[in-house]
C-alpha cells in the first residue's frame, strides 16, 4: 500500500468540505475491504484516507410509518443478524449471510459495497428490488436517489465530488409479498457470478399486483428487467408465465465473458435463475 | 505519516509507532512478534490472519494498525495458559486436524470466536459458515470440522465442572 495521510473525522460535513476542496487524492474509508486491496495491488493510490467509522453512521431503525433507515457504516454481520431486517426485509439478512464470510463481514459495510459499485455487488439486487433509495451528503445539500438511479457504469455512482452516502432508507414491504435473492457463484467466498433479485406481491385473487425483478453481475450495473416484471404485472401467478418471464429477463440481460463465466453461461443462468426466484417467492407467499 | 498507537494483546499493552499504511498484521508480526498470525493472501480470503477485535472476528490483513489504536486483541497466542492448550487446540491435536498447520492459527480462532458466540452449541451448519473464511489446503476440512465439535463438548464439560 501506498504511504497515506489517516485522518478521523465526527462530523459529516466536514467530511464532505474535504472532500470537496483537497487538492489531494482524498477517498473515504468504512470497512476496507475493498478498498485496502485496490491500494495493495496499486489500482488505486490515494494520497488521503478520512475513516467515516466515527460518524453515528452504524444504526438500523425502523420509523414509525414503517420506513427503516440503515446507516451507510453499519457493517454486514449487523444486517445479517438485525431483527429488524429479519422481520421486515429477510431477504437483506440472507443476502448478507451468502456473502464472503464472517472476517469480512465485521468490516465490510453496506454504504462500501454499493459506492464501490461492482457490476455483482450483492446488497444492490435485492434492495433495489425492494425500492430502497439512498439519501446522500454534501456540505450543504442533502438528495434521495432511488437505488435504481445510483448505479451509472462499473464502479461509478452517482455521488458528485464533495457527496458521500449516508444512508439506505427502504419502505415497509408490501402485504402478501415475498423477496429473494439467488447468487450463482464458483465457491464459498466467491463474488456473484449472476444474482437475481426477485420481489412480488399477489393480491387475495393470485394475481401479481407488485413485481420486481433485478439482475445483478450480468451488466455493467445491477439491471431492473422491466420488460419481465411488466409482463407478469396483472396476471395471476402460474407456472408457464414464470418460465415465459425468466425467458424475457434473460433476454434484458447484457453480461460479458469474463474469468468468472461466459455470457452463454451467464445469459442461461439468468433465465434458470428467475425462474427459480419466481417459484420460491410464490411458496413463501403461500405458505404463510 | 506515523502515528503512536496503544494496542492491547492477549491482555498486555502495548505501545507501537507504525506508519499509515502498515496493517494491524504487520504490527502484530513484524513489531510485537506475533508470528502465529499468518500471512496468506493480504486479501481477506484466506483467513489465516484471522484475530479477534474487541471481541469480533476479522481479517487483520485488512485492518490499518491505526485503526486499531485503543482495541483489544486476541491472537493464537493468547488461547493456551502457559503450557496448558486450549481445549480447542487440544482437540485439533486429538481429532488430527493438523498437517501442515499454517492454516490452525486462523481456524482456531474462527472456532473461538463461534463457540462464544453458540455457547459451545454450534449446529453443523454453524461450525461450516464459521470457517467459511478459512482455508486449508491439506485437511479437506473435515477433522477441523470433527475437532470444533469435540471442543464444544470439551468447554462444556468443563463449565459444568465435568473433565
Amino acid at each position: 500500500m501506498n504511504e497515506f495521510e489517516y485522518k478521523q473525522l465526527t462530523s459529516i460535513k466536514e467530511v464532505c468540505r474535504q472532500l470537496k476542496e483537497s487538492s489531494r487524492y482524498t477517498k473515504v474509508l468504512a470497512g476496507g475491504t475493498d478498498l485496502f486491496i485496490q491500494m495493495n495491488n496499486g489500482k488505486i493510490q490515494p494520497d488521503c484516507l478520512i475513516d467515516i467509522k466515527n460518524l453515528n453512521l452504524s444504526y438500523i431503525i425502523r420509523e414509525e410509518n414503517g420506513t427503516t433507515r440503515i446507516g451507510a457504516t453499519t457493517n454486514l454481520n449487523m444486517i445479517m443478524e438485525s431483527n429488524v431486517i429479519m422481520e421486515d426485509y429477510i431477504c437483506l439478512s440472507e443476502t448478507a449471510r451468502d456473502m464472503a464470510a464472517v472476517q469480512v463481514r465485521n468490516r465490510a459495510t453496506i454504504g462500501g459495497n454499493l459506492c464501490n459499485a461492482s457490476p455483482s455487488a450483492d446488497m444492490a439486487p435485492p434492495l433495489i428490488a425492494m425500492d430502497a433509495y439512498v439519501n446522500i451528503i454534501s456540505y450543504d445539500n442533502e438528495r434521495k436517489v432511488p437505488l435504481s438511479q445510483f448505479f451509472v457504469g462499473p464502479g461509478k455512482t452517482d455521488l458528485k465530488e464533495g457527496e458521500i452516502l449516508a444512508e439506505i432508507l427502504l419502505p415497509p414491504p408490501y402485504a402478501r409479498s415475498a423477496c429473494v435473492y439467488l447468487k450463482q457463484k464458483r465457491n464459498a467466498m466467491d463474488l456473484a457470478t449472476i444474482g437475481v433479485a426477485v420481489n412480488i406481491s399477489l393480491d387475495d385473487n393470485e394475481i401479481l399486483n407488485s413485481v420486481k425483478i433485478v439482475l445483478g453481475a450480468v451488466g455493467p450495473t445491477p439491471i431492473s428487467s422491466i420488460d419481465a416484471a411488466n409482463y407478469l404485472l396483472g396476471k395471476k401467478i402460474n407456472e408457464n408465465i414464470i418460465k415465459e418471464a425468466a425467458k424475457i429477463a434473460a433476454q434484458e440481460a447484457k453480461p460479458i465473458s469474463d474469468i468468472r463465466a461466459s455470457k452463454e453461461y451467464r445469459i442461461y443462468m439468468t433465465d434458470a435463475l428467475v425462474e427459480e426466484a419466481m417459484v420460491i417467492v410464490w411458496d413463501k407467499i403461500r405458505q404463510r | 505519516m506515523k502515528h503512536n498507537i496503544s494496542i492491547r494483546v492477549n491482555s498486555n499493552e502495548y505501545l507501537v509507532e507504525a506508519d499509515s499504511n502498515r496493517t494491524l498484521l504487520d504490527v502484530l508480526r513484524e513489531d510485537l512478534k506475533f508470528t502465529g498470525v499468518k500471512d496468506g493472501c493480504k486479501a481477506g480470503e484466506c483467513g489465516a490472519c484471522s484475530v479477534i477485535l474487541n471481541g469480533e472476528i476479522v481479517n487483520s490483513c485488512l485492518v490499518l494498525a491505526i485503526e486499531a489504536d485503543g482495541a483489544d486483541i486476541l491472537t493464537i497466542e493468547g488461547l493456551a495458559n502457559g503450557d496448558e492448550l486450549h481445549p480447542i487446540q487440544k482437540a485439533f491435536v486429538e481429532e488430527g486436524a493438523i498437517q501442515c498447520g499454517f492454516c490452525t492459527p486462523g481456524m482456531i480462532m474462527s472456532a473461538k470466536n463461534l463457540l462464544d458466540k453458540t455457547n459451545n452449541h454450534p449446529t453443523s451448519e454453524e461450525v461450516r459458515e464459521a470457517i467459511r473464511g478459512n482455508y486449508c489446503r491439506c485437511t479437506g476440512y473435515k477433522k477441523i470440522e470433527k475437532a470444533i465439535f469435540t471442543a464444544a463438548n470439551m468447554l462444556e464439560d468443563n463449565q459444568n465442572g465435568r473433565s
